[in-house]
């Protein structure tokens, strides 16, 4: 059992070493697929991904290989897990969103999904008009189109 | 028009660069990943957000999405014709409410548009005004086969209307051999079966067809015998699907058509007086 207890150096884009055993660097797919591909070395560059976020991703990582390892009393398990991703996730907009790039460049499934899901239940029940302010996107349409869609739809803007 | 907006305060606590707070700066994969967890009955609202917005809304990649994250729905599209050219509608529940008797009760009250919870949208029509029972659920498409066409009640067609309820846009597909009224249509195994709805003596009285390679093939030869079944009316007659087998039968009579022999049979008559039922509805003269 001399391969779990091997620890990989994640580097931040600060430079910043974090290290992790192996099981937990796994977890992220891009790694894995570079520990199977032979690559060889402990200590792994993630350039794009600074200290703040990494740090977080591993810490989602670490859990959810220690719920992973937990024998028995499965159920409570997964409950107690299901409420850490409710915690872990109840960020501010910019940090979920670095988390999401993050995940999805990591390619770590399970906070990809549930940040999408955050990022879903956060919008769904948002005017328009909040939608883009807090999420920063530009109004394309003229005035004139918009009304024209809003026309379209108009049963949906009723109180 | 283009408003920029202030990003949040907090951008500088991480060291990400401010450009990542841009929703539209995700891309469209993550959108669409986020997109596809919410309720169709959202989409309305969130198409103006941007253009950029709503032709994601639309795509074949959020639909994609909705299937691979398991979000799929069922929508109830209804097509009512009265007087006028046939109408198709959406029926849209608001968001957060669900359906009860209740408000299905207000609904009828009110009858048309918006009565708090439930509106039937309507869909831009197509220029092809059939009023055709033949209609069948394709994935997320729902054709509409041949006639009757309603500017002349007794006009049969050929044509068939594809409606895409992603886009709510109705697309043409390859007509059929022969025009007809009502036909006994049924999917199996990506293939659309249709018999009848025309004369006894018409050519093909059934055809086939293979909506991957978007043609129409006539089924073998049936004889006379089966061709009655409609003789009356195509109204009464039924079809359904069983393991390949297309069953299709009137008040008195029960035929199949075995998919994969392309062969017609005549189902005895002790069959014929059995009753199944499918899922609440009652079959009559289906065979066991």
């Amino acid at each position: 059992m001399s391969e779990s207890n091997k620890k990989i150096s994640l580097i931040s884009s600060e430079g910043e070493a974090f290290e992790v055993s192996e099981a937990v660097a796994r977890e992220f797919e891009i790694v894995a697929h570079m520990l199977e591909d032979g690559c060889s070395g402990s200590s792994i560059p993630i350039t794009t991904v600074d200290s703040n976020i990494l740090g977080k991703v591993i810490e989602y990582c670490t859990k959810h290989v220690e719920v992973g390892n937990v024998e028995g009393n499965s159920e409570k398990a997964e409950k107690d897990l299901e409420e850490f991703d409710k915690r872990f996730i109840a960020v501010e907009m910019n940090t979920l969103f670095s988390l999401i790039l993050a995940a999805n460049y990591l390619n770590v499934k399970g906070l990809l999904n549930i940040g999408c899901q955050k990022v879903a239940d956060t919008i769904k029940d948002m005017k328009p008009e909040e939608v883009r302010s807090i999420f920063n996107i530009e109004n394309d349409y003229t005035p004139a189109e918009e009304e024209v869609v809003r026309k379209e739809n108009e049963w949906a803007f009723q109180p | 028009m283009n408003r920029q907006v202030e990003p949040p305060e907090k951008t500088r606590k991480t060291s990400q660069p401010p450009s990542f707070l841009s929703f539209s700066l995700l891309s469209d994969e993550i959108a669409v990943n986020c997109l596809a967890r919410i309720s169709r009955a959202y989409y309305p609202r969130l198409s103006i957000i941007s253009k950029s917005f709503r032709s994601l809304l639309i795509s074949k990649e959020l639909y994609l999405a909705r299937t691979h994250v398991g979000s799929t729905e069922q929508c109830l599209y209804v097509c009512l014709s009265h007087d006028k050219s046939p109408q198709w509608f959406n029926l849209w529940i608001k968001p957060n409410r669900t359906l009860t008797v209740s408000t299905i009760k207000k609904k009828k009250k009110k009858n048309k548009k918006t009565s708090g919870n439930l509106s039937l949208a309507l869909i831009p029509s197509s220029d092809f005004p059939s009023v055709s029972e033949s209609t069948l659920v394709v994935g997320s498409e729902i054709y509409v086969i041949g006639g009757p066409i309603k500017t002349d009640s007794s006009c049969p067609s050929s044509a068939v209307q594809i409606l895409d309820c992603r886009t709510h846009t109705w697309r043409d597909t390859p007509s059929m051999i022969l025009a007809r009224n009502h036909a006994l249509t049924c999917l199996y195994n990506g293939k659309i079966y249709v018999m009848g709805g025309c004369g006894v003596l018409e050519e093909p009285w059934a055809e086939v067809f293979d909506t991957n390679t978007q043609t129409w093939v006539p089924l073998s030869d049936q004889g006379t015998g089966i061709r009655n079944i409609g003789t009356r009316s195509y109204s009464v007659c039924r079809i359904k699907e069983i393991k390949g087998k297309t069953y299709f039968w009137n008040s008195i009579r029960t035929y199949a058509y075995d998919t994969s022999h392309d062969n017609w049979e005549s189902i005895s008559e002790s069959h014929a007086s059995s009753r199944l039922t499918d899922g609440g509805v009652q079959y009559n003269s289906f065979p066991k």
